[in-house]
């Protein structure tokens, strides 16, 4: 006898049990598919995705003594997911194939991590958000190290292994001081107990401190980011543009409904500390991409400097503020994962992965229209109107205004202006400078559908935000 | 058509880029329909400047409709006595610089004219814009076509003007962003309604208080002279300059830079006049100082293209200094002036350009005498070096004049000086014609061809203008009238109210 209690409990989980459903369908595919079709594998993946995204139930549902909130905004955040894995698999196709590890599995376990990033987003309950952050983050130590023939890709995967468990176990110690002292893991009720007890104790403190900084290091966020740029550099091109945007949006979706419904009251203690990241992760982000020859490693520490604007939304502690994160985070992610699977796909003769900046040298002539593409991307990065990028910024921008905090926009403004010079360094040899040895880049069919979406949307998002933004525009946590 | 002429003027040539981009291949063809496109936008401009009402102040054929609502963000153009002059401007040099690109520009030919016409696009925008959002899309649009077009087809430095040209605009527009933002939240915060209306932000300007003006004026100020350029933030130009192929040279000098001044008018001015009013003398004098020391720096250079990029930072001086003179004739003056710097510094880098085809070199000391075997080019050049000089008769004087005149009204110290830029101009401007086409006959160039049809079709209607200016300036004027004492009024109203 189903209860409503326990029907409102499913359906607050409904979205996962699908997406657990057809992960497993995905192993069975695999398991059928013989060695030649395993890029089916993720295909199916594809379309599963989007089955789900169209099979959402509409919220709010809140199910399981409160711990589990199925809402708009954990569906806008797994649409940004759904959006990472979509272009991630197409732009990755082929250059598995290339490297001989083109497997089921590796689209199976980005999809198990989708599930985690789920939790992670709609939980209202440290249990869950630990769960789902684990199941998230032991997939992408498997995706890190998944080309096994390169070390670079094995000391990634090890890497983020070390460092995650690292911060996890900060993690879990700051939450234990958190349960001893409010008495819940329920995000509502460590509100309501600080609301009470005031936020003023020194265990409170110093569990909340640990806990930020478990989410630092996941948003890789400086002092925090250190695992980062080689973990991002070591990691296959394609899968590596999916760890700058999804886990990251995953960790961003989780510390705003954490800060901002279970922590507000305590919000004196923390937006000092990301205040101070903010402006940490943006500077140092930028400068250490100026100096970077390799353009996949300036990608991942442009990605550092990118969750630095992003930070700055969560200290203005306002709903614009989230919204501006959501929807940088949604332009974020077509925009970087366009720009990695052109890297992803840039080969020099006798040697495949071939990221430094020379190689991309008169590609404009060679393929014009990737050349394009790669432009677009790299002045969306920029945050260069009228493209996508821009519209993120803008957002971010607006809620620092609103909030009266100047000084951090203007900081801001300063670092994107920075930023402008690698990203235009990138063009200035696309377009300026003529190859000096050979390079080649062809987009078969499944990454050039990747890229040009990425591009469209780059250039059609700029033009016409009114959909993203009415996207975001209602969400509240 | 009439209702919806400004959307056609600014997107018929994206259009046209669009198409042309899909449907044909060839450079050669490019080239051909890029031409078209130019004139076809040119015509179009026609029935703007002739059912345009010169009797009001008003914003005329406006065009308003809702973009990003959820943000106050509409797609708002309109058109007054102020942009009017500088959209013919704009549609006119770049089908000359179309023109004038056809034998220059021998690689890469699509990309080139493709982005010539989305850089149209967005200079159109620029001058139309009624929104603070739209105009800022339309501002930084324009850096990447011009960025490629220095960095793809420009000379020997180009990558490092290129590179230079785009991170001085872009690191002085992103904190004129913020002060868009922040004039947002304050229209907002005021009148309870949050939009981007440039119209509607203005009509509160009253009710600014001093302090926010100041910021606000400081934001824009920086992005505005960056872009005229203003000394000491000019270093940009002459790398840009020297190094843009010419129709890069003739569309930055001839509309990219008025952008700044129409900035000042646009917003500077009406949004913050009472910090307008304190920061006039500030103003007067580094529009002083880049008269002077443009014309003096000028006259030093070797090389032709240089030589009359700098006498531009000396000649924007001029502008400036007449809008911030803050009176009917100054800013008048101020206008005629962006529109007469346009004609005459376009023709004159189309000039250079040509005869640069023929010996590849921009070096003066390389010339000399060339007079004897290119009259035809040596007449031209004569009478646009007279017009830059500002001799009776043609464009520059009439706009320097008033110029002056204003300035004199307002502070006559800085005008006195402001004069020998004057004097400076034909000091630097006649040596140069004199080291270039006079004196003995460099051996290598005796068999110099002379200008060609296409040269002196695509010169002709500069030619015209320059004197129809000089000549009969009230056909140029006529449209500014009302539109600036109703910015004077503005201005002076405001500061009063605020006192």
């Amino acid at each position: 006898m189903m209860t409503p209690q326990l029907f409102n409990d499913i359906i607050t989980v409904y979205p996962e049990i699908l997406m657990t459903i057809f992960a497993l369908t995905l192993i069975v595919i695999d398991v059928v598919a013989g060695d030649k079709m395993k890029a089916s594998v993720g295909y199916f993946g594809i379309a599963f995705v989007v089955l789900v995204a169209l099979l959402c139930p509409a919220g709010p549902f809140i199910g399981f003594s409160n711990m589990l909130i199925w809402d708009n905004f954990s569906y806008v955040f797994f649409l940004i997911f759904a959006m990472a894995y979509t272009l991630t698999t197409l732009g990755s196709i082929e250059y598995l194939k290339d490297r001989n590890i083109l497997k089921g599995e590796i689209y199976i376990v980005m999809f198990f991590s989708l599930i985690g990033m789920m939790f992670m987003v709609s939980a209202n309950d440290l249990t869950i958000f630990y769960v789902g952050l684990e199941t998230m983050a032991i997939s992408m130590y498997v995706l890190a190290g998944f080309n096994k023939h390169c070390l670079k890709s094995n000391e990634a995967g090890v890497k983020y292994f070390l460092m995650g468990a690292f911060s996890s176990g900060l993690f879990l110690y700051g939450l234990s001081f958190i349960y001893g002292l409010t008495g819940s893991l329920t995000y509502t009720d460590i509100a309501a107990a600080l609301q009470g007890h005031g936020s003023d104790s020194l265990g409170i403190k110093f569990g909340l401190l640990l806990m930020l900084v478990g989410f630092a290091f996941k948003i890789s966020a400086v002092p925090f980011h250190m695992w980062a740029p080689d973990v991002y550099t070591g990691s296959p091109t394609p899968i590596a543009g999916f760890m700058t945007v999804a886990p990251k949006a995953a960790a961003f979706g989780a510390l705003i409904r954490f800060t901002w419904v279970a922590v507000a009251p305590a919000s004196e203690q923390w937006t000092l500390f990301f205040t101070i990241l903010a402006v940490l992760t943006m500077t140092y982000g930028n400068l250490v991409a100026l100096a970077q020859e390799n353009v996949k490693r300036m990608l991942a520490y442009s990605a550092i400097a990118h969750a630095g604007y992003m930070l700055i939304g969560l200290v203005t502690m306002t709903p614009e503020g989230f919204r501006a994160i959501t929807i940088y985070l949604l332009i974020y992610s077509f925009m970087n994962i366009g720009a990695f699977t052109v890297i992803g796909l840039l080969k020099n003769k006798g040697m495949i992965d071939d990221e430094r900046i020379e190689s991309f040298a008169g590609l404009s002539k060679k393929n014009p229209l990737v050349a394009l593409a790669m432009l677009l991307f790299m002045f969306s990065l920029a945050g260069i109107p009228p493209l996508a990028g821009f519209v993120g910024k803008f957002y971010i921008f607006v809620a620092a205004i609103k909030a009266e905090m100047y000084w951090l926009a203007v900081v801001g403004v300063l670092n994107s202006a920075l930023a402008c010079y690698y990203y235009m360094r990138v063009t200035i040899f696309m377009y300026f400078r003529e190859s000096e040895y050979e390079t080649e880049l062809t987009l078969k069919a499944p990454a050039f559908v990747a890229t040009f979406i990425a591009a469209v949307l780059v250039v059609l998002v700029g033009f016409f935000p009114s959909f993203f933004v009415n996207l975001v525009s209602s969400l509240t946590v | 058509m009439m209702e919806n002429i400004l959307s056609i003027l600014i997107f018929f040539p994206l259009v046209a880029a669009f198409v042309i981009f899909l449907f044909l291949r060839g450079g050669k063809t490019t080239m051909w329909a890029t031409f078209i496109a130019t004139i076809i936008e040119l015509i179009l401009t026609i029935p703007l400047m002739t059912s345009f009402d010169k009797t009001t102040a008003a914003m005329q054929f406006v065009e308003k409709a809702d973009w990003i609502p959820a943000l106050g963000v509409q797609y708002y153009v309109g058109v007054d006595g102020i942009s009017i002059l500088m959209i013919f401007l704009t549609t006119l040099l770049t089908a000359i610089a179309v023109l004038g690109s056809f034998t220059y520009i021998q690689k890469r030919q699509r990309e080139f004219y493709l982005a010539l016409l989305v850089l149209e696009t967005g200079m159109v925008g620029v001058f139309l814009a009624l929104d603070f959002f739209l105009f800022y899309i339309f501002w930084e649009a324009m850096l990447i076509p011009m960025y490629l077009i220095i960095g793809v087809w420009g000379g020997k430095r180009r990558i490092y003007a290129a590179v230079k040209f785009f991170l001085f605009t872009l690191a002085g527009s992103v904190l004129m962003m913020l002060a868009i933002i922040a004039l947002f939240f304050k229209h907002g915060e005021i009148t309870g309604v949050y939009t981007f209306d440039i119209m509607a932000i203005t009509a509160q300007a009253v009710k600014y208080t001093a302090g926010f003006q100041t910021i606000i004026f400081l934001a824009f100020f920086l992005g505005f002279a960056i872009k005229v350029p203003m000394f000491p933030v000019h270093t940009w130009l002459p790398d840009a300059h020297v190094e843009a192929p010419t129709a890069g040279s003739v569309i930055l000098a001839g509309v990219l830079l008025k952008m700044g001044t129409y900035g000042f008018l646009r917003f500077c001015l009406p949004i913050t006049p009472a910090a307008s009013i304190s920061f006039m003398p500030f103003v007067a004098i580094l529009s002083v100082i880049a008269i002077v020391y443009g014309a003096l720096v000028a006259m030093v250079q070797s090389d032709v293209k240089k030589l009359v990029a700098y006498s531009s930072v000396s000649h924007m001086g001029f502008v400036t200094l007449g809008i911030y003179a803050i009176n009917q004739a100054g800013i008048e003056g101020g206008i005629l002036q962006m529109f007469n710097h346009g004609i005459i510094t376009g023709a004159l880098f189309l000039l250079i350009g040509a005869i640069y085809e023929r010996t590849h070199t921009r070096e003066i000391s390389e010339y000399g005498g060339i007079a004897a075997s290119v009259p035809m080019f040596a007449t031209i050049f004569l009478i646009f070096t007279m017009g830059s000089i500002g001799l009776p008769g043609m464009g520059a004087f009439i706009g320097e004049f008033l110029v002056l005149v204003g300035a004199f009204e307002a502070f006559s110290d800085y005008a006195i000086i402001a004069a020998s830029g004057v004097i400076f101009a034909a000091v630097y401007m006649l040596w140069m014609y004199q080291r270039v086409l006079y004196e003995s006959l460099n051996k290598r160039w005796e068999n110099l061809k002379d200008m060609n049809l296409r040269e002196i079709i695509y010169i002709m209607p500069l030619l015209i203008i320059v004197f129809w200016v000089g000549i009969y300036p009230e056909t140029f004027t006529s449209y500014m009238h009302e539109s600036v004492r109703h910015l004077v009024e503005q201005v002076f109203s405001a500061g009063v109210a605020m006192k």
